[in-house]
């Protein structure tokens, strides 16, 4: 480099010394000394030019230019900082939400499952309308009849997940998520274990199954990571099982929020249910074989249930319908469609961006058409020109890459523990390099199209045209055409987004508003684990006495005990005889079940509307009772008091044979699982009468969750020291689980439209900017002839409304077409829901305003006198 | 600028004012100015070379190892750069030259083809 640098010194000497002897040589000839100058100089030809070329014989040229060119690049963006800021951070906004939400659609959506050939695997379920369930779970044997006469599977298997499984010996005793799946489960899948094996043949059958396999997390906390856990024996939920694999950390099946800990053959764990047809708890995963389609299969699966229906009445009726469905669209349904929407807003602030940019390049371009002209007069190539101004968009795109990474890589890590916990695969989600690199070059695209092509066109105009004005002829229509465009695309973009925002915040408002029937706020709840030697009898004798005992805590205002616990996810089906009529075979009158304890009704604030509460002496047999809710009365009494009438319930545990229940009382409706139901029949039948140990207790209390936990802990420890306290939780976190994705995605949705107006905005306000400084004159003219202020202003402001306007009317005319895709994320509020329109427009055109009058107002400070000596 | 009009100059094809640089320093070193001197002179003023872009002709020669340069003291005692022949720019001056008589030959044969007679 040194030595490369000597020489051009040597050469600038040289060319230095020749013009010198060729001017002496001309002063010889006789001319003056001036002219012989100018004569030697002319006869040389353009001395940076030979310079240059003479440079580039020495090969690293190419690359010194670039190097140059950066350097002059870096140079004008310095100088003007603003341009540099707003561009760069532009871009960056609109490569880093898009590589941020493009790498979650990626992660929950696109990318394949992480198992052998999984476009094959399938989810199986067959209907159960008499059981109110479209995609019912199903039985062990009702399983076996149908891989027994499958013809259309290469391998099936069932699976069930449970938070119920303790391990101990290892330490405290610990609650482990664990699958519990038939032993084809692994190899349905095709996967290979990190060490050990999968489960064996024999290990479906009962009193040979108590093989376990770990995951590597579990096997890395709870066994050190024991080389040789292989053959070792772990204690699990009260029984031995052998430990006869680990699988490897990237295997989860099923894909859950909460991670699976271990997988235990339900021949083991489910011992006593898995045999029973009535038990309808497992999911039903198979692998198409070769060349069968999915609604092949399906067929041949509806063809097996009906057969099956036909020989056990008691589980299900001909055409009730099965259906076998591709395994990946299953599981990420719920979530589909707010990733979808989200990616569209983001598609939008990355369009804006781009949008704006081109502008920013555009008004930029021209503003430099002088300079451009100014180095083609000084003897720039076209070429180098083109060079020059491709470097200077190449390093505005690298500028925002940068950012745009740094704040994707931000985001990334932001939606991840942000997100809500029932977006499957969400921890899976890393920062994606494909979509990165694309959003790249869509920026990089941008910037030199936008940076180039105006800088092209200017350099053809007639060099002495664009060195004698101050603003060159390139300021021409076409551009501002292109401009103008440009901006109202932008409004109209952003006006969508902020439409789509606007509806899932008014949804969210709803969802946060609806009236749920009780009352969430500071209930407590828990439930407890007892050990197996707790029959349902000593089961609820446990309950008698922890329920007085807690009563006398400190703080707790009322309590009483529940199953299912409202938004717990569990809940109970049952089809019901009414005393006195017929039932029909065709459709039973079906409702929720769920069994309270005294007090509940007071404790949840609900309602009763009607008759009286359960007392002590009610569930003992012969003195069956229940309370039905309203939708409950509405659908079965239309006409009738249902207070007195006798009810009985299929629903059974097993040595409390079901009785004729009286009805006592009628409860407001409540919302069970979901916040969007409709209000659906619901029947409270006293603790006795339904004895379920899964109990969850509630209690009514302003203590800090934490403290009264521990109370209720010790408590429960006097009662029964081997009895396991947990999901010790409050109400409203429950409901904050079923809020998670709206305020998810209207949080987001809500950002990104926030992003896409400003971006519109900074738009707007900048081409009036730019239109009141190109003005200057004209404006100096008209208030020297006397125009008064407002009249001025209606000249710069008229022109920026009216793109803001039109910008407004095609996106309220896009907003109508396209929020019609989100129907499914809203709740009470329509999909062109006028009163969110017109508050959108009205709030997009106030903003339009105001983005036009801060830079219209300047027009009015214009000194004449100044304006006309501009020229 | 000499007296002659620009029309009747010649503008030297590309690639020949290496054959000229080559043939002129056959002579002896010479600074830059020198070569471009002689190059017009010999030629009777018709070739006229733009003396700038002499420059990046020698340093092209001097990049293939034709020529090489060397400080010197010129004839009014200034410091100057003197370029001089290798042996190698020797070699590839006889070549070169004898590829330029065969190529001469053979245009002036096409264009002229009975004065080429007469003449031989």
């Amino acid at each position: 480099m040194r030595r490369r640098k000597r020489r051009m010194e040597d050469l600038d000497q040289d060319i230095r010394d020749h013009i010198e002897r060729e001017t002496q040589d001309n002063i010889e000839r006789g001319m003056p000394p001036k002219d012989a100058r100018y004569a030697a100089l002319r006869k040389f030809g353009n001395v940076t030019r030979v310079a240059e070329e003479t440079r580039e014989v020495w090969s690293f040229v190419w690359l010194e230019q670039v190097l140059r060119d950066v350097h002059f690049g870096l140079r004008m963006l310095r100088k003007s900082p603003g341009f540099t800021a707003v561009a760069v951070l532009t871009l960056a906004l609109g490569i880093g939400a898009n590589t941020a939400i493009f790498s979650v659609v990626d992660a929950v959506l696109l990318r394949p499952l992480p198992f052998k050939d999984p476009g094959r695997l399938a989810d199986l379920w067959v209907n159960n309308p008499r059981h109110g369930a479209l995609q019912a779970f199903t039985s062990y044997p009702e399983f076996l009849d149908w891989k027994k006469q499958n013809t259309v599977f290469a391998s099936m298997a069932v699976y069930r997940e449970t938070h119920s499984a303790t391990l101990t010996g290892t330490g405290d005793p610990v609650r482990l998520h664990a699958a519990i799946v038939s032993r084809d489960f692994m190899d349905v899948l095709g996967v290979q274990p990190l060490m050990g094996r999968t489960f064996l043949p024999e290990e479906d059958v009962a009193g040979k199954a108590n093989a376990a396999i770990l995951s590597q997390d579990l096997w890395r906390t709870q066994f050190q990571s024991d080389p040789d856990i292989v053959g070792k024996s772990a204690a699990i939920s009260d029984k031995t099982y052998r430990i006869v694999g680990v699988m490897p950390r990237g295997f989860q099946f099923p894909i859950l929020a909460e991670p699976i800990d271990l997988w235990l053959p339900l021949a083991a764990y489910d011992a006593s249910m898995a045999p029973q047809r009535g038990v309808h708890i497992y999911s039903t995963l198979a692998r198409l074989r070769p060349g069968i389609s999915f609604a092949q299969a399906t067929s041949q699966i509806n063809a097996v249930e009906n057969r099956l229906a036909l020989q056990y009445p008691d589980n299900h009726t001909p055409g009730d319908g099965a259906n076998v469905s591709p395994l990946l669209p299953d599981l990420v349904s719920g979530s589909e469609d707010a990733l979808v929407i989200l990616f569209g807003a983001v598609a939008i602030v990355l369009l804006i961006a781009c949008a704006n940019v081109a502008n920013l390049l555009l008004v930029r371009a021209i503003g430099r058409s002088r300079e451009f002209a100014v180095r083609c007069a000084l003897g720039a190539s076209r070429a180098r020109l083109v060079q020059r101004l491709l470097t200077e968009s190449v390093l505005l795109a690298i500028f925002a890459g940068a950012f745009g990474l740094l704040l994707g890589y931000w985001a990334i890590g932001a939606l991840v523990s942000a997100g809500p916990r029932d977006i499957p695969r969400l921890a899976a989600v890393h920062l994606d390099a494909q979509v990165f690199l694309f959003t790249l070059a869509v920026s990089l695209v941008t910037s030199v199209l936008f940076g180039l092509v105006p800088a092209l066109r200017t350099s053809k105009t007639d060099l002495s045209v664009s060195l004698k004005q101050r603003i060159s002829a390139g300021a021409g229509k076409h551009e501002l055409r292109l401009r103008e465009a440009l901006i109202v695309s932008e409004v109209a973009l952003s006006l969508v987004s902020v439409t789509a925002a606007g509806l899932l915040l008014r949804t969210l408002s709803h969802l946060e508003s609806v009236n749920m029937g009780f009352d969430p706020s500071h209930v407590l709840t828990f439930a407890t684990d007892l050990p197996s030697t707790y029959n349902d009898a000593r089961t609820t004798a446990f309950y008698d006495q922890l329920l007085p005992r807690l009563r006398a805590l400190p703080g707790a205002e009322q309590l009483s005990a529940v199953f299912p616990l409202p938004f717990s996810g569990n809940g109970i089906t049952t089809q019901f005889d009414i005393e006195g009529r017929p039932s029909d075979p065709a459709s039973p009158a079906n409702a929720g079940l769920a069994a309270a304890g005294l007090d509940y009704f007071r404790t949840m604030h609900i309602g009763l509307l009607r008759g009286r509460d359960f007392r002590q002496a009610d569930g003992q047999p012969g003195k069956w009772v229940a309370i039905v809710n309203q939708a409950f009365a509405r659908r079965y009494f239309p006409n009738e008091d249902p207070l007195g009438k006798r009810i009985k319930s299929d629903a059974q545990t097993s040595d409390t044979p079901a009785q004729m229940s009286t009805i006592i009382g009628v409860a407001a409706d409540i919302k069970v699982q979901s916040l969007r139901e409709d209000p659906k029949p619901l029947v409270f039948v006293p603790i006795v009468q339904l004895p379920i140990g899964a109990l969850s207790v509630v209690i009514r209390t302003r203590q800090s969750p934490g403290a009264m936990m521990s109370a209720i802990r010790e408590q429960v420890h006097a009662l029964e020291p081997d009895a396991l306290v947990f999901r010790g939780k409050t109400l409203d976190q429950y409901l904050s689980v079923t809020l998670g994705q709206p305020r998810f995605s209207a949080l987001l949705l809500t950002v990104f439209a926030g992003l896409a107006m400003l971006l519109a905005m900074i738009g707007l306000y900048g081409a009036v900017a730019y239109a009141v400084s190109q003005r200057t004159n004209e404006i100096g003219i008209r208030m020297a002839l006397g125009a008064v202020p407002s009249s001025v202003l209606r000249l710069v402001l008229g022109r920026g409304l009216i793109l803001a306007l039109t910008g407004c009317a095609i996106g309220l005319a896009g907003a109508m077409l396209l929020t019609r895709l989100m129907n499914s994320l809203l709740f009470g509020v329509s999909a062109t829901d006028p009163a969110t329109f017109a508050g959108v427009v009205i709030l997009m055109a106030g903003v339009a305003v105001v983005a036009c009058y801060i830079p219209a107002r300047r027009a009015l400070r214009v000194d004449p006198m100044v304006a006309l000596r501009y020229e | 600028m000499s007296t002659k009009e620009q029309k009747e100059r010649i503008e030297l094809l590309q690639g020949t004012l290496d054959l000229l640089i080559l043939r002129t320093l056959l002579l002896g070193p010479a600074h830059g100015h020198a070569i471009a001197r002689a190059i017009e002179v010999n030629s009777e003023d018709v070739l006229q070379v733009e003396q700038g872009s002499l420059y990046p002709a020698l340093h092209r020669l001097i990049k293939r190892g034709w020529i090489s340069a060397e400080e010197g003291t010129s004839e009014n005692n200034r410091r100057a750069k003197f370029y001089h022949l290798t042996a190698k720019g020797r070699k590839q001056l006889a070549l070169e030259t004898s590829k330029w008589d065969k190529l001469a030959g053979a245009i002036a044969r096409i264009l002229r083809p009975a004065e080429q007679e007469g003449e031989s």
